[in-house]
C-alpha cells in the first residue's frame, strides 16, 4: 500500500513538470477579459490528493495578473490551517508585466501568527502570511502552498469566481482518489459558465476564459450566483474525530453520537434550580421561555475555539459555572436545561447572516452558527441563544427564513426557519403635531416596530437616557434641525415582540415662514432618501431581501391667523415593488391630518426592472419632500 | 556572636528594601461587602461600570534577572450588562516582554455571603498577532450584574521605555495610582497630560534598593502618583485626538548610566535630540545625495528654475515609490534600497525624497511630526517616542514647501489631512533644529457654478461647473481614480438624485497642481409645480441639509484641519411666459473672532435670476465656547438655502 502510494506521487511530480508553459506575460491576455477587471486569474490550479480518510494532501497555485489597485484584494496571501495541517511548501513569486521575475518569497519569510477571526476571544488556527506591496501596474503574481492534513471533512469547495471584476483565464480543480475512497460531490449554479467536466478517476473541472462579473448592488448574494463544487468524503475525520455520511440522515447520527453526546450533562444542584423554575409552568413553551430568560440572564458570548471545539460544543456544566460560551456552547446549556425539565429540543446548525440555506441534498461541514430548535404540535419555536436581549422565539433577519439543519437521534433533518415577511415588519407611526407662529414644532409622537422592524431597533431599549436622546437627534432624525428630545420612552414589549417608542419632541425653525406663506414639511418623522444606486448598464437580476411596511399618521395643528387652503391631492403609486399612498383630510379649520403608507415587497426581479423599481423609490423620496404652504387668513 | 547577629539583622534590612517595591503591589483576593451591595456611582448615575481601585507598581525585579517589572491590579464594579466587555481583558506585549501571573476572580453577593468565582489557568490565552505583537487575553468567569471583578498580572520587560499610564478612560474611576521605583541610573520626565491635577504625588528615594551579586548596588527614586474621582472621557465628533485631553501619566526616557558610568543620553536637549534622530532613527541615511545625483534623470536635474526642479523631483519620486502603508519605522532602512524596490514606509520614501532634492541643491530639511490620532508632540523637551511621522521642507526663493511623497494624489506643497497636526519639528543638522506650524501649501476651495433654462416641460437644463483645490481636489482625485467614468456618473447620479447628466467631462485630473475642474451637462428635477406656480429651490447642488454640530455642549476644540472656501452661483433663465414672485432673501452672518462669514446675494434681471453664496471657514480651530456660534451659524445657513425661487405663469 505505502509502496503504491509512492510510486503514484512519482508519477504526479513527473505529470506537474510536463504541465503547460503558464502564462505571465500581460500580452497574452484576451482582449474581452480585461473588461471590467481589476485582475486575471491567469491559472489557478488546486490539486487535491486524497490518500486516507485522515490524509489529503492540497496543492493550491494561483497566477494572477493584477490591473490596478482595486484587484490587490484578488491576491490574497493568507493561509489559515489547523493543528492537524502541515504546509509542505508556500511561496509567492513577483513577476514584472512581461512575466520576469522581479522578487521571490520562500517560506522562511512568510510570517506565522494565531487566527484572528474578528469575534473569538482565543481561536487555536493559525495562519501564515506575507504582505507585498506592489511598486507597478500591472504585475503578475505566483502564488503557491502545498499542505497535508488529516481533516479531510475538509476538502476546499471549488469557487472558480471567487471575487467581482476579476476575469478568470483559466481555474482547475481535481481530485486525486488513488484508493478509490467513496467521494461525493454537487456542481451548484455550473448552468450558463463554461466549465468542462474532466473524465479522469476522481474529480475533475476547469473553467475557462470567463470575463470579469461587475460587482452591482441589490444583486444576489454570491453563493446564489456563482458557481461551486461541493465535496465531501463519505468516511471522513474531523479534527481527529472520525466520521462516516453519505446524507444529512447520516451526518446527523455523526454529530450527534460522535460530538453531541454527553454535553448536556449538568449538576444535580442546576437541574433542581431549572425544575424549580419552572413548577408552575403549564406547558411546555411555557417552561421554554422562562429558562430562555433565565439562560439570557446568566450567560454572555465568548468564543473560545479550540481543535474540534471548532464544531463541538463546550460541556453544558462548564457553560453553567463559567456563565459565558459561544453559540455551540450556550445553545447546548439551553438544550440541557429543557431536558432537566424534560422538554425536548435539537442542536441545530445554520448560515446565519446572509440569507443561505444548508444544502438540503449534499451533506458536508456546512454552516457557520448553531441555533435550538423546540419542536411543538404546531409551529416549531427557534431560539437564538447568543443574545441577553432577544425575545422567546425570535430570530430576526440573522437566521430567518433558510434551510437549517435540525441534528435529532435519529440523525440529520432539514427543516426551515420562519421568516418576517413584508407587512410582518412594520413600523406604525402616530403623531400629534403643533406648529405655532414662529415655526417651532412640538410633537407627540409614539411609534410601534414588529418583526425585522422590531429586531433594527430592539437594542434602544438598552441605550441611557442621554445616549437615547442624542442617537435620535444625530441618527434617527438628523435631518431635523435644532431637534430637542423633551422626553423620551421605550417599551420593549417581549411577549408580543413590539418596541414602542413614545417621545416628546420640538423642534425650532421647523416652518418657514416666507412673508405671507407659512411652509413646511409634511413627512415629518419618516423622511426615507433610499434610491438604489443608478446604474447605466444593469447586468444581474436584483433581489429585495426584506419586504416591510412603513405607515404614518400625523394630526397636524397649525398655528392661529394661517389658513389650510387646497391641500394636495391623494395620491397612491402602485408597482410590483410595493406600495406608496398618501391621504390629506382636513379635521377642521386649523387642523388637518395626513397619512401616509409605504409598502416594500420581498422578491427576486430581472434585471430590465431596476429602473423602474429605482425610479419607484425616487419618487417616494420625491413625495417625501412634499411641503404644505399655509396663507395668512384675511379674517 | 555580635557578628553573627549584625549579619543578620543587615541580612534581614536588605531583605525588606529589597522588597520594599514589590510589597507595594496590589495583591488579589480582597473585597468589601458594600462595593458589592454598590447600586450605582452616585457622581455618575448613567454609568454602567465604575473603576474601584487600578494601580500599577513598577521595579526592577531581582527574580527575572533584573527586568523592568509592572504589577498591574484593577478592581472594576460592574452595573450593568452593557459593561461586560470590560471584563474581556487583552494585554498587549511587545517582542521579548512576557505576561506572568495572571489571576483574576469575579465576587458576586449571594445573599449574606460572597461568592468567588476564580478565574482558571487553562482559560488564559496567548495569541501571537503580527510579527513582533502578542496578546495574553482572558475573560472573566461568571459575570452578573451587580458583580465586581478583580484581576492581577505583570508584564516583564526587557525595555526601559515606560508605558504611559491613562489615568482616565471611558469608564469613570475611584481612585487610580501608579508606583514606580526605577534605578537611579535610569533618568525619566515625567508630564501630565489633561486638565485634572494629581491628588497624590510623591517622591522618595531609596538607598540600596537592588543588590546585584558580584556588582554594586544601586538607589532607587520612587515615584507615587494618584487621582481620585476621575470622570469618564466622551469623545466628541471633529475634535483632534483624544490622547491630547485623557489624563495621562507620560514617563519619557532620559538618559541612562551603566556601571562603567558611561551615561547613555535618550534625549536631553533639541539639539541632542536632533543628533539622535539623525543617527538612530533616521539611519544615517540623510546624506546619499551622491546616488541620487546619478540615479535620478538627467533631464530632471538639468532644469534650470530652481522651483520647476523642485517640481519635477517631487513628481518623479511621487510617482515611482509605492507606500507601504507603515508610517515612521524607525527602523533599519536604506534609501538606496528603496528607492530601487520602488516601496517603502514614510520614513524611506520621504528620505528618499529629501537625498533627491539635496542632489538637485534645492534647499530642504526633514521634519519630524506626529499624526492626528497620534496626538501632538510635546514641545517642553525632545521626547522621539512623540513622533511617528517624517515630512520633508523645501524651501525655495524664501517659500517653504512641505511635501510628502507616499500619496500619488498630493499636489506639490500639499501634505495629507493626517499630518494637519499643530506644528513639526524642523531638522536642520546644521543650525539647529526649530519648531515651525505645518501647513498646506494650497487654499481648498470649492467652487460650483451652474447656468440653466426653465425649458418647455418645467425642467431645468443646463451645465453645472464645479472647480475643486486644495484638500477638495484631493478627495475627488481619489474618487475619480477608483472607478471608471461610467461608474462615477452612476455615483454622482446616485448622490443627487435629482440630477441627470447629460454630458460629462473632466479637466486637470492629473494635473494636480492646477485644480480640478468638472463639466456637467444636467437635466433638473426641481422642486413641486402645480398648474401656474413654480417652485424652484436654487440650491440644488452640495446643499447644507444637516447641522454637523447638533450637541448642547462642548468640552473639547472643534478641529477643522484646514480653513475652507465654498462658492456658489447658479442662474437661472427664465421664459418670457413667467414672472418672478417670489426670491430668496438677501443674508449676511459672520463668525465671532473672525471665524468665517456666510452670505447670499441674489442679483434678478428680466429674464434671468443669479443666486450667490459665498461661505468662508477662517479658522481651523474653534474653541469649546465657540461651539454654540458654530452651531447656530450652520442653522442660519440651512435656514437661508431652504428658500426659493417662485415663478408665476403670465
Amino acid at each position: 500500500m505505502k509502496f503504491f502510494n509512492l510510486l503514484f506521487f512519482i508519477i504526479l511530480v513527473f505529470l506537474n513538470s510536463y504541465s503547460q508553459e503558464i502564462e505571465t506575460n500581460i500580452l497574452t491576455i484576451p482582449t474581452a477579459l480585461k473588461e471590467n477587471a481589476n485582475a486575471i486569474i491567469r491559472q489557478h490550479n488546486t490539486t487535491i490528493t486524497i490518500l486516507a480518510d485522515d490524509k489529503m494532501i492540497v496543492n493550491q497555485k494561483q497566477v494572477i495578473t493584477v490591473l490596478n489597485q482595486n484587484g490587490n484584494a484578488t491576491l490574497d496571501t493568507y493561509l489559515y490551517y489547523g493543528d492537524d495541517t502541515k504546509i509542505n511548501d508556500i511561496s509567492l513569486k513577483i513577476l514584472d508585466a512581461f512575466g520576469n521575475e522581479i522578487e521571490k518569497i520562500s517560506k522562511s519569510k512568510f510570517i506565522d501568527i494565531n487566527a484572528i477571526d474578528g469575534f473569538s476571544l482565543y481561536n487555536d488556527d493559525r495562519i501564515t502570511y506575507v504582505d507585498y506591496t506592489p511598486n507597478n501596474y500591472p504585475y503578475t503574481a505566483i502564488f503557491e502552498y502545498e499542505y497535508k492534513t488529516a481533516s479531510t471533512a475538509l476538502i476546499p469547495s471549488w469557487y472558480p469566481i471567487n471575487s467581482y471584476n476579476v476575469a478568470v483565464q483559466n481555474s482547475r480543480y481535481t481530485i486525486q482518489n488513488p484508493n478509490n475512497l467513496n467521494i461525493r460531490s454537487k456542481e451548484v449554479n455550473f448552468e450558463g459558465y463554461n466549465i468542462a467536466k474532466e473524465t479522469i478517476d476522481g474529480i475533475g473541472y476547469t473553467l475557462k476564459n470567463q470575463p470579469a462579473i461587475k460587482y452591482e448592488n441589490n444583486s444576489d448574494h454570491y453563493f446564489n450566483i456563482l458557481p461551486s463544487l461541493l465535496v465531501a468524503l463519505e468516511t471522513f475525520t474531523l479534527r481527529g474525530v472520525k466520521g462516516q455520511a453519505k446524507d444529512w440522515k447520516d451526518f446527523g447520527l455523526w454529530m450527534n453520537n460522535e460530538l453531541l453526546a454527553g454535553k448536556t450533562k449538568l449538576d444535580e444542584s442546576t437541574i433542581t434550580r431549572a425544575r424549580n423554575l419552572v413548577v408552575s409552568a403549564q406547558s411546555n413553551i411555557e417552561k421554554a421561555k422562562i429558562l430562555y430568560t433565565y439562560m439570557q440572564n446568566k450567560t454572555r458570548y465568548i468564543s473560545v475555539q479550540v481543535g474540534i471545539g471548532g464544531w463541538q460544543p463546550a460541556n453544558a456544566s462548564d457553560v453553567d459555572k463559567l456563565a459565558y460560551g459561544d453559540c455551540k456552547g450556550l445553545t447546548v446549556y439551553m438544550k440541557a436545561l429543557l431536558e432537566a425539565v424534560g422538554v425536548p429540543s435539537y442542536y441545530t446548525i445554520v448560515y446565519a447572516g446572509n440569507k443561505r440555506n444548508i444544502d438540503s441534498d449534499f451533506s458536508s461541514i456546512q454552516g457557520n452558527h448553531v441555533i435550538l430548535n423546540i419542536p411543538t404540535e404546531d409551529d416549531d419555536v427557534w431560539l437564538e441563544c447568543t443574545s441577553q436581549t432577544l425575545p422567546f422565539g425570535f430570530l430576526g433577519d440573522f437566521t430567518d427564513d433558510r434551510d437549517v439543519l435540525v441534528i435529532t437521534p435519529n440523525g440529520g433533518e432539514i427543516k426551515r426557519t420562519p421568516s418576517y415577511k413584508n407587512q410582518t415588519n412594520s413600523q406604525i407611526t402616530n403623531a400629534e403635531i403643533v406648529l405655532n407662529k414662529e415655526g417651532i414644532l412640538t410633537a407627540n409622537l409614539e411609534r410601534i416596530s414588529t418583526g425585522i422592524q422590531y429586531g433594527d431597533k430592539y437594542s434602544l431599549s438598552n441605550l441611557n437616557e442621554s445616549d437615547l436622546n442624542e442617537h435620535y437627534k444625530t441618527k434617527t432624525w438628523s435631518y431635523i434641525n435644532n431637534l430637542d428630545i423633551i422626553s423620551s420612552e421605550i417599551i420593549n414589549d417581549k411577549d408580543s415582540v413590539k418596541l414602542i417608542e413614545k417621545l416628546n419632541l420640538q423642534a425650532k425653525d421647523y416652518a418657514t415662514i416666507n412673508g405671507e406663506d407659512y411652509i413646511f414639511t409634511v413627512n415629518i418623522f419618516n423622511k426615507n432618501n433610499y434610491i438604489p444606486r443608478r446604474q447605466r448598464n444593469r447586468q444581474l437580476p436584483f433581489i429585495i431581501e426584506n419586504g416591510y411596511i412603513d405607515e404614518d399618521n400625523y394630526s397636524v395643528t397649525i398655528p392661529e391667523g394661517f389658513e389650510i387652503g387646497i391641500l394636495p391631492e391623494s395620491i397612491a403609486i402602485k408597482t410590483p415593488f410595493g406600495e406608496y399612498t398618501r391621504t390629506f383630510e382636513k379635521i377642521n379649520e386649523r387642523t388637518v391630518s395626513c397619512k401616509i403608507v409605504r409598502r416594500i415587497n420581498e422578491g427576486y426581479y430581472p434585471k430590465e426592472k431596476y429602473n423602474d423599481y429605482r425610479s419607484f423609490r425616487k419618487q417616494i423620496v420625491k413625495e417625501s419632500t412634499l411641503r404644505l404652504i399655509l396663507k395668512k387668513s384675511h379674517q | 556572636m555580635i557578628k553573627t547577629y549584625l549579619t543578620i539583622v543587615i541580612l534581614l534590612l536588605l531583605q525588606t528594601t529589597v522588597f520594599a517595591q514589590k510589597h507595594k503591589s496590589t495583591t488579589i483576593g480582597k473585597i468589601n461587602e458594600e462595593e458589592l451591595e454598590m447600586q450605582f456611582y452616585d457622581k455618575d448615575t448613567l454609568a454602567n461600570a465604575l473603576v474601584l481601585y487600578e494601580h500599577a507598581n513598577i521595579y526592577i525585579d531581582e527574580e527575572n534577572d533584573y527586568k523592568f517589572r509592572t504589577d498591574h491590579y484593577y478592581r472594576i464594579k460592574i452595573f450593568d450588562k452593557e459593561a461586560y466587555s470590560l471584563a474581556n481583558i487583552n494585554i498587549p506585549f511587545y517582542d521579548k516582554e512576557t505576561v506572568k501571573d495572571v489571576k483574576a476572580v469575579t465576587y458576586n453577593l449571594n445573599g449574606d455571603s460572597i461568592d468567588k468565582t476564580w478565574l482558571k489557568e487553562d482559560a488564559v490565552f496567548t495569541t501571537k498577532e503580527t510579527e513582533y505583537w502578542s496578546q495574553t487575553k482572558f475573560t472573566l468567569p461568571n459575570l452578573k450584574e451587580g458583580c465586581v471583578i478583580e484581576y492581577v498580572y505583570s508584564v516583564i520587560s526587557p525595555y526601559s521605555r515606560l508605558d504611559d499610564w491613562y489615568f482616565q478612560s471611558e469608564t469613570p474611576k475611584l481612585n487610580s495610582e501608579y508606583n514606580a521605583s526605577i534605578l537611579g541610573n535610569y533618568k525619566y520626565n515625567i508630564r501630565l497630560v489633561g486638565t485634572k491635577e494629581l491628588d497624590k504625588k510623591d517622591f522618595s528615594s531609596t538607598e540600596d534598593c537592588i543588590h546585584v551579586p558580584g556588582m554594586s548596588s544601586g538607589s532607587c527614586i520612587n515615584y507615587t502618583f494618584g487621582m481620585r474621582d476621575i470622570p469618564a472621557f466622551k469623545e466628541e465628533d471633529y475634535m483632534l485626538s483624544k490622547k491630547n485631553y485623557m489624563s495621562r501619566l507620560i514617563l519619557d526616557q532620559l538618559s541612562y548610566t551603566d556601571v562603567y558610568g558611561a551615561v547613555k543620553k535618550y534625549t536631553k536637549t533639541w539639539e541632542d535630540a536632533d543628533k539622535t534622530l539623525k543617527r538612530l532613527f533616521l539611519d544615517n541615511q540623510t546624506s546619499k545625495q551622491n546616488f541620487f545625483k546619478k540615479n535620478l534623470p538627467e533631464e530632471i536635474l538639468n532644469v534650470e528654475d530652481d522651483l520647476e526642479r523642485a517640481k519635477q523631483i517631487y513628481k518623479y519620486i511621487q510617482n515611482k515609490l509605492f507606500w507601504n502603508g507603515n508610517y515612521w519605522t524607525q527602523g533599519n532602512l536604506k534609501v538606496k534600497n528603496t528607492f530601487d524596490e520602488g516601496t517603502g514606509s514614510v520614513d524611506a520614501i520621504n528620505l528618499v525624497l529629501h537625498n533627491s532634492l539635496n542632489a538637485a541643491g534645492i534647499k530642504n530639511f526633514l521634519v519630524a511630526s506626529s499624526t492626528r490620532n497620534n496626538g501632538l508632540p510635546t514641545k517642553l523637551y525632545p521626547i522621539i517616542k512623540d513622533f511617528n511621522y517624517i515630512t520633508v521642507k523645501a524651501v525655495i526663493d524664501d517659500k517653504s514647501y512641505f511635501l510628502d511623497a507616499t500619496d500619488k494624489k498630493l499636489a506639490f506643497g500639499q501634505i495629507p489631512f493626517k499630518c494637519l497636526n499643530g506644528e513639526g519639528r524642523v531638522l536642520d543638522f546644521d543650525n539647529g533644529g526649530y519648531w515651525e506650524p505645518i501647513k498646506t501649501k494650497s487654499s481648498s476651495i470649492l467652487s460650483i457654478q451652474s447656468e440653466l433654462e426653465l425649458n418647455d416641460v418645467s425642467e431645468l437644463e443646463g451645465e453645472l461647473r464645479i472647480t475643486r483645490s486644495g484638500y477638495y481636489a484631493l478627495d475627488e482625485r481619489k474618487e475619480l481614480d477608483s472607478m471608471s467614468d461610467d461608474e462615477y456618473l452612476d455615483d454622482f447620479e446616485t448622490k443627487n438624485p435629482n440630477l441627470l447628466v447629460n454630458e460629462y467631462e473632466a479637466k486637470n485630473e492629473t494635473e494636480l497642481e492646477k485644480p480640478l475642474e468638472q463639466k456637467f451637462s444636467i437635466t433638473l428635477d426641481h422642486s413641486y409645480t402645480n398648474s401656474s406656480t413654480i417652485r424652484i429651490n436654487p440650491f440644488f447642488f452640495n446643499k447644507i441639509s444637516k447641522n454637523p454640530f447638533k450637541l448642547d455642549e462642548r468640552t473639547f476644540d472643534v478641529d477643522y484641519g484646514y480653513p475652507r472656501t465654498l462658492y456658489y452661483t447658479v442662474k437661472i433663465n427664465i421664459p418670457d411666459t413667467y414672472s418672478i414672485t417670489k426670491l430668496p432673501e438677501k443674508k449676511a452672518i459672520a463668525l465671532p473672532n473672525s471665524g468665517g462669514n456666510f452670505m447670499l446675494s441674489i442679483s434678478e434681471s428680466d429674464n434671468s435670476i443669479m443666486v450667490t453664496t459665498r461661505l468662508y471657514i477662517l479658522k481651523k480651530t474653534f474653541s469649546a465656547a465657540e461651539y454654540a456660534y458654530l452651531k447656530e451659524f450652520y442653522n442660519q445657513i440651512i435656514k437661508a438655502q431652504q428658500s426659493y425661487i417662485q415663478l408665476e405663469k403670465n
